[in-house]
């Protein structure tokens, strides 16, 4: 079964595309975009890679649609499984399934309903899997923060606090906590034993990151591996805050751009936003790189660890192409989401 | 043939001797001993010894390598042997065939340790008993040595070889130059090629995750960079290939994506963080650096390439190399090696490109850069140098100056004239010869009695003195002493020759013809003490001789009407004898104007200027006689007349 377009769709796909997430299957050897449209891209890294490599392994080796005209937001892997949100219910597919290119939703969930017209949009989704439970979190674009266990698939709870959408969550401490930016500019430290806030952070009223002429909003979120480091950015400059003490120490700065992504890799810090200019950090603020890309605006930045072969960084934005860096340094090539050769 | 075996039998015999007592004396690190024993062995047949002791070195050495002996007594020997040869005991070759051997037996390491002997010796090589028997020897076994040796491997080895050779040569041997400009097309970078890679693709086209090639590469390859980055380097090793268009498009594609990965690619400057820690360390590191010769080219070395300094270095360096080549007039390019305006552009970009790159590339890169910058300076003078094709650096001033000294050196005019005895000298054109040899003796010349223009006082004042005679009853107006003309002439005199002009004036201030007067009486007086009674005389002599008084007179009538200066003898024309000559003279003034001596143009310049010929004739006898006052115009001019037949008019000019 493969997808069809026609040529109205082409034309939306050539010129509007944007790529708002990238996930690594579990093996290493592909890669899924998830693009405005609905539509989940597989990509052969291993072709791609390949000495010979041609055009076509830069293709989709295969497209599926999820929500019909309607963003996937979100993409997010278990060990198996494919998980998919947006504007619609999350759902699941077996990774085995979509290599196979015959997928299947395995299960789904959908946001409990408050009123007859709300159909909320989940921004941001992550399972923590240390717990016994595995629990599935959902940032969405009520404010609230959903919780759902993810082998019976029993709706838990909700964490309600903030005062805009969701952008984007993280787990933090095993499982015990959560960490959530929005677009009301705070960022909200959840204690999930109690699910309660901790602590609310303001960047934009503090005078070392403050930015009020981009706004106040917070969209880049990153932990480091021992929760020591939270790297908030968006409106506010990008910034280190030392969790123990919730103080900025470390500023990132980029002049006149948002930073939306941030992704803590080895003893650096990968950041980008709305510029095509992928930006290496030191720890200590030091702009180690600017890497030029494609997109002009970057959604979502991937790095694929599980396999040492398929070792690669994969790029998503605002166009149709996904970036991938095989030495971080540079842009070895682009993936292109359509058929149409880049 | 009994003779022939005899000889060989001798030289055996020679041999066995030889080679005992040069054992003995190699042992004993005593050289003489050797020496003097070859010197005084003597037998039968008159061997050559010097070719039995040629043959017994080479025995030695032989055995000493069989038996592996220590580089140091090999070195030994050779001393032995160029000694012998210093003291013609052996023939010059006998040292470069041992060390032939030597470097032909002996292991690679142990070469290198011998080669220190070779390099210490240069300058006994270059000496006139090895030179000439020498140099062909050494370069032949400079060359096996290099063949045996690796280019990745043995750099340093290599290097001093050449730098040997480079020694032992003068600067002019050009056997070594590539004349031609001449690209090594032999080193040849190979790489993972698409086809080669063709098997293991199609595997991977299998849509299954293929476990064993995750482990075939360990680390993510980006093949377009791979190819792309390994082509170049066949546009590095021939350049001439990208004046070909599509070649050009392709190496200027691929440079441009090199580039702009290697300036996205920044590399952290590991040398400054860790200078703070340990200076010391990060120096011996450098130090202990190895160079290749030769890209390693795999493709799983790439990503690690990538962030080598060194590395980069290399290839933006030769960037720069070719980038230098494209643009320079190298005599060896042929008409179609010649870029477009557009191509020029690109280069001139993308020059700066890498030297800005070259700079950011950590450590030191801009110290870095400037020289290499001042290298590519050095080659365009080596380039330019080939485009002369390749002049002497020698350069031939001193033979030039040789050639200038023996000059001629300027004759002087003396010595001419000392050679022909100071008689005559010739001066090249008959009228300055003649000039020049009126008198040879220039102090004879002077004083000839032709240059003596002084008057003598005497003859000056007679006139004036006897018309000072209050007797002469000369007026006061024709007296000489009272014309300026005379006054000024008498002054000039007298300050030369009279001793009144210098007796203390009594009244100062006194006129001239006053202070004249009271010379001419003074001078009167000193001529005739006794001229009271000559008074008397001529009183008496007036009374006798009454007609001779008349004709006195006549002729004192006549000087009155005269020109003024007839005090002295008469020289000139007045202007009215001039007008009655240049009349009477008519068509003839130019006949007389030759006479004269005047050129022929002023001749016309005076025909040119006046309306008659007796207005030209005028203004060339007044000329002529202003030329020089002082000469006897009246006679010159009479004589010339004779000379030209025209008495008449002397007859008409003597009767007033």
């Amino acid at each position: 079964m493969s997808y069809t377009k026609d040529n109205r769709q082409t034309m939306q796909y050539m010129l509007h595309s944007a790529i708002y997430d990238v996930c690594f299957s579990p093996c290493g050897s592909f890669l899924a975009a998830a693009n405005k449209f609905g539509d989940v891209a597989l990509f052969s890294l291993t072709a791609a890679l390949s000495p010979n490599v041609q055009d076509e392994a830069k293709c989709p080796v295969y497209t599926f649609n999820v929500y019909k005209n309607a963003g996937i937001y979100c993409l997010t892997s278990t060990d198996t499984e494919l998980i998919c949100s947006g504007e619609g219910d999350i759902q699941a597919y077996r990774w085995s399934d979509i290599i196979a290119k015959s997928p299947k939703v395995t299960w789904a969930l959908s946001i409990p309903q408050k009123g007859v017209f709300s159909h909320p949009e989940i921004n941001s989704c992550v399972i923590d899997s240390n717990s016994d439970k595995g629990t599935l979190y959902a940032g969405a674009g009520d404010n609230n923060i959903y919780a759902w266990d993810i082998e019976s698939g029993e709706y838990k709870s909700c964490l309600s606090g903030h005062t805009d959408y969701i952008h984007k969550i993280c787990t933090k401490d095993n499982g015990q906590g959560l960490v959530s930016v929005s677009e009301d500019g705070t960022a909200r430290i959840w204690d999930l034993r109690a699910n309660e806030i901790c602590h609310i952070v303001k960047p934009y009223e503090h005078e070392m990151c403050a930015r009020l002429d981009l706004g106040k909003w917070l969209q880049c979120l990153a932990l480091d591996e021992d929760n020591y480091w939270l790297v908030l950015g968006g409106g506010p400059t990008m910034s280190a805050w030392h969790l123990n003490t919730l103080t900025p120490t470390v500023t990132f700065d980029t002049p006149g751009v948002s930073q939306t992504v941030a992704l803590f890799y080895e003893d650096k810090i990968f950041s980008a936003g709305n510029s095509n200019i992928l930006n290496h950090w030191s720890l200590t603020g030091d702009h180690k790189m600017a890497v030029p890309i494609s997109p002009t605006a970057v959604y979502s930045i991937g790095i694929n660890d599980t396999s040492k072969s398929n070792k690669v960084m994969a790029i998503a934005g605002s166009s149709g192409y996904v970036d991938i860096c095989t030495n971080f340094g540079y842009r070895a090539f682009s993936l292109s989401f359509s058929h149409l050769s880049p | 043939m009994a003779a022939v075996t005899g000889t060989s039998l001798e030289f055996d015999n020679a041999r066995q001797q030889f080679k005992i007592a040069l054992q003995k004396s190699v042992e004993a690190d005593d050289k003489e001993d050797v020496l003097s024993f070859v010197e005084k062995y003597q037998d039968e047949l008159g061997l050559e010894k010097r070719a039995v002791l040629d043959q017994v070195f080479r025995d030695i050495l032989c055995e000493m390598i069989a038996n592996a002996s220590e580089a140091e007594h090999l070195k030994n020997l050779i001393n032995f042997a160029v000694q012998a040869v210093q003291q013609d005991m052996c023939s010059p070759s006998t040292p470069f065939l041992m060390m032939a051997d030597i470097f032909d037996m002996l292991t690679i390491e142990r070469c290198e340790d011998i080669f220190d002997l070779v390099e210490d010796k240069v300058t006994i090589w270059k000496s006139e008993t090895f030179y000439e028997s020498g140099k062909n020897y050494l370069l032949r076994m400079c060359n096996d040595l290099i063949r045996r040796l690796s280019k990745s491997q043995n750099t340093i080895f290599c290097g001093r070889i050449q730098l040997f050779l480079s020694r032992l040569f003068p600067l002019s041997e050009k056997s070594a130059l590539n004349l031609a400009s001449q690209f090594n097309l032999e080193n040849v970078t190979i790489f993972t090629k698409k086809e080669e890679s063709e098997k293991k693709e199609s595997s991977a086209d299998v849509m299954e995750v293929d476990t064993t090639n995750d482990q075939s590469s360990s680390v993510p390859i980006d093949y377009h960079l791979y190819s792309k980055f390994w082509a170049l380097q066949d546009y590095f090793r021939r350049p001439t290939q990208c004046y070909d268009k599509s070649a050009w498009d392709v190496f200027s594609r691929y440079s441009k994506d090199v580039l702009a990965i290697f300036s996205s690619y920044k590399l952290d400057d590991t040398s400054s963080s860790s200078k703070k820690s340990a200076p010391t360390q990060q120096q011996s590191q450098q130090q202990a650096q190895n160079f290749f010769a030769k890209y390693l080219t795999s493709e799983k070395l790439l990503n690690l390439q990538l962030n080598d300094s060194n590395f980069r270095r290399y290839v933006l360096v030769q960037f720069l190399i070719i980038f230098q080549y494209l643009k320079a007039t190298v005599k060896f390019k042929t008409q179609i090696h010649t870029l477009t305006e557009e191509q020029t552009e690109w280069l001139k970009e993308s020059q700066q490109e890498v030297i800005k790159l070259l700079c950011e590339t950590p450590p030191h890169g801009e110290q870095f850069c400037n020289a290499v910058k001042h290298i590519l300076e050095r080659e365009e003078h080596w380039n330019s140098w080939k485009n002369e094709s390749c002049p002497s650096f020698i350069k031939e001033k001193l033979k030039e100056q040789a050639k200038a000294k023996p000059r001629p050196k300027k004759k002087r005019i003396g010595d001419d004239l000392m050679a022909s005895g100071g008689k005559s000298l010739k001066l090249g054109h008959p009228e300055l010869t003649r000039l020049w040899n009126l008198n040879p003796d220039n102090m004879e010349a002077c004083k000839d009695e032709s240059r003596v223009f002084l008057p003598k006082l005497d003859d000056f004042f007679a006139n004036a003195i006897d018309q000072a005679d209050p007797e002469a009853m000369v007026e006061e107006q024709y007296k000489d002493i009272n014309h300026q003309n005379f006054q000024w002439k008498a002054y000039r005199l007298l300050a030369r020759s009279s001793p009144h002009f210098f007796v203390h004036a009594v009244t100062p201030g006194l006129p001239i013809n006053a202070h004249l007067k009271d010379i001419v009486d003074k001078m009167a007086k000193e001529l005739n003490p006794n001229q009271q009674t000559e008074e008397v005389k001529s009183e008496m002599a007036v009374a006798e001789d009454d007609d001779e008084i008349k004709e006195n007179n006549e002729v004192d009538e006549e000087m009155k009407n005269g020109e003024q200066d007839s005090a002295s003898p008469r020289l000139q024309f007045n202007a009215e004898e001039m007008q009655s000559i240049a009349e009477k003279l008519g068509d003839s003034w130019m006949k007389l104007g030759e006479k004269l001596d005047f050129p022929a143009d002023d001749l016309a310049y005076f025909k040119d200027s006046s309306d008659s010929t007796t207005a030209a004739a005028l203004s060339m006898l007044t000329v002529w006689q202003e030329v020089d006052p002082d000469r006897d115009t009246i006679s010159i001019v009479r004589d010339a007349l004779k000379e030209l037949g025209l008495t008449s008019i002397l007859e008409a000019e003597d009767s007033p």
